[in-house]
């Protein structure tokens, strides 16, 4: 049995032997099939046609584009339903994750809507009417107008259509989409027998189940098909829900909408202030989130059970404290801070409140999470030594998985057969996971992950320190196989560090950023492309300026048509 | 109902509170020939003890048998059950080695599944399912069961782990999973949405015929606008996409068209009261029993002749409080987090360890028996023709290992009730295979000595597909071979 594991860009296994399927292309864009919509299908000459170099440390990279991709019609994510929801609506219940689901994309590791079953159509539709229901609550501010007579009332009803359309398809209705809405109105009011007000609520029902509202497209109805696989500028509606589902994961406002309908948003001066007006407000946050979230599982630790005998400060406020502790130090680096990957990974100050604190051997007397060196007490160093990581990816394994497939974006698919680790009683954790590198068959695969993980050997399961394991010495040293010149590490601090250095964090930081993008991975030349937009000068990569250099690039505001989709 | 508007739940309380003094529906038996057959898939994760789960006794009469303890919930069935011992998965031996927690595809689908791609968190490889599964079988072939307003009911207690298709035993194609519908409350809405709860004869106006009326609107409404959209859109591959909503949209609509309650048998729907917390560990008792409840009243008022019902995910990592303090402590073999509450799975990896271990394995299988019992006896308590549901049904109770320890697939623990209207032996413990040698015990010293990687130590049995040919033919299906056409014929002595 032999590993199938390649490090980013390049096949590192001398004997390398892929059981199954599933490793045949490059980690690069080839294996994008699920998300289809890397540039490697675009056609029409567009193509960069180096897709399938590698690019490995030591080889001289081209100069990278961000070329325009595929733009699938996804369905909107489980979060972005519930905050275009809370936008639309004001109704802050988040309901999408009690019916709808999302499937791991086994190629990019982030998470895709799931295919519209019936299941999820019957919880679509459920909830539109729960939300209709709701929004009876806010009838006044929601429908613009308070008739007295029948006649106003159909006024009312199809100016209600036109400016709640309007917000809840992402753009203009057309004269056929009015026509429609208001037969409906009609026939609420006629043969369902129902009054203005539950005309209105059936109106909002059948808004919230269109295929407008549930899907990313944006296209006028009636737009002319393109006449060339030639990449093609968004309209600009589809743009201004491009931008805002990429900073906000929310639907746009109506001064993006506004900007969309004047043709502003199409200027380059109009984009730019309008990134720049969505970078600073308060819902960028909620991007920055859902960006971690996806890329490294950081919400995961919300669902994390631990024992309470042996943790007894484990529980639902403590988690919740871990988690946005996180996400506060990310905004501190990212929004307020620097914005450097490097500082990501190695800065010494977290977000601790008093029911956090002692993971950190601290005390905080305040309730509220306040921004506090963390490295005191404990060696830490960014925020994989953070107890949201720690505690979520608990044991070597996965937290040598974690480092490998996320930061460095490598490869790895296991083997078929996987015998259970054993169990030695009274081994340390080490030498119980080393017979990992003893038998041949777990070897060809844990050691290039295992070691990594016994780097962080000084975090228990939750994240807290320890000297010691039990009556064992700790060892956490290793050395950084296939990153740079291999660095050597005893402990966190250490490997976090050179991690921050290694090219390779950068490569693989662009591509997730990209991915979170655009819905697939990205091909070499796009993440040479954004890498050269946010180079810092020393090889780092600025964060803050990632998805800003995306989106006024050609890879947002363009898309590529399929084949099948070209009338020439 | 009041102007905030119709609300599915409100409408539901108060017609079940209403309905529940309602006189029974009279029984449509006394004119028809024959009850109808209706089959029910149960599954739990995580295989068992087997010297504690099979009869104990020569010959094949479990009236004369000994039910030790995992199964001991069952003796009162005696009569009425079905123990098949010897069973094997072949199909999935032509995959081997794999991981035994995946072997949900191969239960009821009899053929051969697919490696789909690599677990995005853990080593485990996951396994497609091959082809259809049987109820979905069924579902589509057999008229009396396609014409129900549910042709299939696939129900589950926190079975969608939605990252891994392992969880499911109910497919409706190669590598496509049926959803299953976790939620006991959602459930119930839907089945009780599509019937007039009126008994014959009764014709006060109902809240639930407007609800209905809006709802086919709008459902009209938004079917004609998603076809549209679906005809707009240029790409094939977003074509595809959208037209699996559309085609989910228009079956929504399809049944909701069903006017009136089937002139059922005995059908009082009880509201199933205040939600639990479907996602706390200790809730998993209560929604057991109400989606239990829910696959009883779906046959029972005859909205559904086939129903399956998977029981937690396939690697069963819920923990166990209600099961009380032993099973609060940490796991000797560590399943996820090094020091978690130990969970049905670790339990499991821990079966042998010593007594105590062996013993909260007993005790665990024990409990998912008594709640296969509760299912048995709530069909066993309503009438249906000159007998009960039960009789008038076969409710096939598997998991999909024998040992939980290892993972090991042969000799399945399965065990059927009733006789399906008479068309299925019961009463009877089948033996095939080694199971049929004279003196043969299904000793934990048997299975420690077998292995499933091994042809040699492979203990025999015959293969699954015999008894999904058996379940077919007894529901009314001609057919000699289900799956995979090589293996052919029905479970020998099953069928009467």
């Amino acid at each position: 049995m032999s590993a199938c594991f390649r490090f980013q860009g390049r096949v590192f296994a001398t004997a390398f032997l892929c059981v199954g399927l599933g490793c045949t292309g490059r980690v690069g864009g080839n294996m994008a099939g699920t998300a289809g919509n890397q540039a490697g299908n675009s056609g029409g000459g567009e193509s960069p046609g180096n897709g399938g170099s590698a690019a490995g440390p030591g080889m001289t990279k081209l100069p990278g584009q961000l070329l325009p991709v595929n733009m699938p019609r996804t369905r909107l994510s489980p979060r972005e339903y519930d905050n275009t929801i809370a936008d639309l609506l004001g109704d802050n219940s988040r309901r999408a994750r009690s019916f709808d689901s999302e499937i791991i994309d086994a190629v990019t590791g982030f998470p895709r809507p799931a295919e519209a079953t019936q299941l999820i159509v019957q919880g679509l539709t459920d909830a539109a009417e729960g939300l209709a229901v709701d929004a009876m609550k806010r009838f006044a501010t929601l429908v613009p107008c308070s008739p007295a007579t029948p006649a106003d009332e159909t006024a009312c009803a199809r100016k209600f259509i036109a400016e709640f359309g309007r917000r809840t398809f992402r753009r203009p209705l057309s004269t056929s989409d009015e026509t429609d809405f208001f037969a409906l109105y009609q026939n609420a009011r006629g043969s369902l027998a129902l009054d203005f007000k539950n005309a209105i609520r059936v109106l909002i029902t059948a808004f919230l189940q269109s295929p407008e509202f549930l899907y990313h497209d944006q296209r006028l109805p009636g737009a002319p098909p393109p006449t060339s696989g030639l990449s093609v500028k968004l309209g600009a509606y589809e743009l201004a829900s491009r931008l805002s589902y990429l900073f906000w994961r929310s639907m746009p406002d109506d001064e993006l909408l506004d900007a969309a309908a004047s043709g502003t948003i199409l200027t380059p001066d109009g984009l730019n202030a309008q990134i720049k007006r969505m970078l600073e407000d308060p819902h960028a946050t909620s991007g920055l989130h859902d960006l971690f979230d996806r890329w490294l599982g950081l919400d995961r630790v919300l669902t994390t059970d631990k024992s309470s005998a042996v943790h007894p400060e484990w529980n639902v406020a403590f988690k919740n404290d871990l988690y946005e502790g996180a996400h506060r130090f990310i905004q501190d680096v990212v929004q307020l801070g620097d914005g450097r990957l490097s500082t990501l990974l190695t800065a010494t100050q977290g977000f601790v409140s008093r029911n956090t604190a002692s993971l950190y051997g601290l005390s905080s007397t305040s309730a509220e999470l306040s921004r506090t060196p963390i490295d005191t007490f404990t060696p830490r160093a960014g925020l994989f030594t953070q107890g949201a990581i720690l505690a979520t990816y608990a044991d070597p394994t996965r937290r040598g998985l974690l480092i490998r497939k996320r930061l460095l974006c490598d490869t790895i698919v296991p083997p078929a057969n996987i015998p259970e680790p054993p169990h030695v009683e009274g081994a340390s954790t080490r030498e119980r996971l080393l017979s990992h590198v003893n038998e041949a068959s777990c070897k060809s695969c844990h050691q290039y992950f295992d070691p990594i993980g016994f780097g962080f050997l000084h975090y228990d399961d939750i994240g807290k320190y320890r000297e010691t394991e039990g009556p064992h010495a700790i060892d956490a040293t290793g050395i950084l196989a296939g990153v740079g010149d291999e660095p050597a590490f005893d402990g966190a601090v250490q490997m976090m560090q050179a991690l921050a250095r290694a090219s390779e964090t950068g490569d693989c930081a662009a591509k997730q950023v990209l991915t979170f993008a655009i819905g697939g991975y990205p091909e070499e030349t796009q993440v040479g492309g954004l890498r050269d937009l946010v180079d810092t000068g020393d090889g780092d990569l600025n964060l803050r300026n990632s998805l800003s250099a995306i989106a006024s690039s050609r890879i947002l505001t363009e898309r590529v048509p399929s084949p099948d989709e070209v009338k020439p | 109902m009041n102007s905030n508007g119709l609300r599915r739940r409100d409408v539901l309380s108060s017609f079940a509170k209403g309905t529940a003094l309602l006189p029974l529906l009279p029984s449509r038996m006394a004119e028809a020939a024959e009850p109808p057959r209706r089959i029910i898939f149960v599954c739990k994760p995580n295989g068992t003890l087997p010297e504690l789960f099979w009869p104990q006794g020569s010959g094949s009469d479990l009236a004369a048998m000994t039910f030790p303890a995992i199964t001991k919930a069952l003796a009162p069935f005696a009569k009425k059950l079905t123990f098949l011992g010897g069973i094997n998965p072949e199909n999935a031996f032509e995959m081997w080695p794999f991981d035994g927690h995946a072997n949900s595809g191969h239960l009821l689908s009899g053929r051969k599944g697919a490696l789909l791609q690599d677990h995005p968190d853990a080593g485990h490889r996951v396994y497609t399912v091959g082809g259809p599964t049987l109820d979905q079988h069924l579902a589509d072939n057999l008229p009396e069961a396609k014409s129900r307003v549910f042709p299939l009911l696939v129900l589950g207690a926190r079975s969608s782990n939605q990252r891994t298709p392992k969880n499911s035993i109910s497919a409706r194609a190669a590598n496509q999973y049926n959803a299953v519908e976790n939620s006991p409350y959602r459930q119930f809405d839907r089945l009780f949405a599509q019937v007039t709860p009126m008994s014959s004869g009764s014709n006060v106006p109902s809240a639930m015929d407007k609800l209905r009326a809006e709802r086919k609107s709008i459902l009209d409404f938004v079917g004609n606008r998603t076809e549209a959209f679906v005809k707009r859109q240029g790409s094939i591959e977003d074509r595809n996409r959208v037209g699996v909503h559309l085609s989910a949209i228009r079956d929504l609509e399809k049944s909701l068209v069903v006017p009136v309650a089937p002139p059922g048998v005995v059908c009082s729907p009880v509201n199933p009261g205040q939600p639990i917390n479907l996602d706390a560990d200790a809730s998993f008792p209560q929604l057991v029993r109400l989606q239990m409840d829910n696959a009883v009243l779906a046959l029972a008022c005859d909205l559904s002749r086939v129903v399956s019902l998977t029981l937690s995910d396939g690697d069963g990592v819920q923990t166990l409080p209600w099961m009380g303090p032993d099973y609060s402590t940490p796991p000797l073999w560590k399943n996820d987090s090094p020091t978690a509450v130990r969970t049905h799975h670790d339990v499991s990896h821990s079966q042998y360890q010593d007594a105590t271990q062996t013993d909260l394995k007993a005790r665990i299988e024990a409990w998912y028996s008594e709640q296969f019992a509760y299912l048995l006896g709530k069909l066993d308590a309503i009438p249906d023709g000159t007998g009960t549901l039960l009789d008038n049904t076969v409710v096939v109770f598997m998991s999909q290992m024998n040992l939980g320890h290892r993972h090991f697939i042969s000799h399945l623990p399965i065990v059927a009730a009733g006789g399906c209207g008479g068309r299925l032996r019961t009463g009877q413990l089948l033996r095939f295979g080694d199971f049929a040698k004279p003196g043969f015990a299904p000793t934990k010293a048997f299975y420690e000595g077998s292995s499933d990687d091994d042809l040699s130590k492979r203990p025999k049995g015959v293969p699954m597909n015999g008894l999904l040919v058996s379940l077919a033919q007894a529901m009314g299906l001609s057919l000699d071979s289900y799956g995979d056409a090589k293996y052919q014929g029905t479970l020998p002595g099953y069928r009467v």
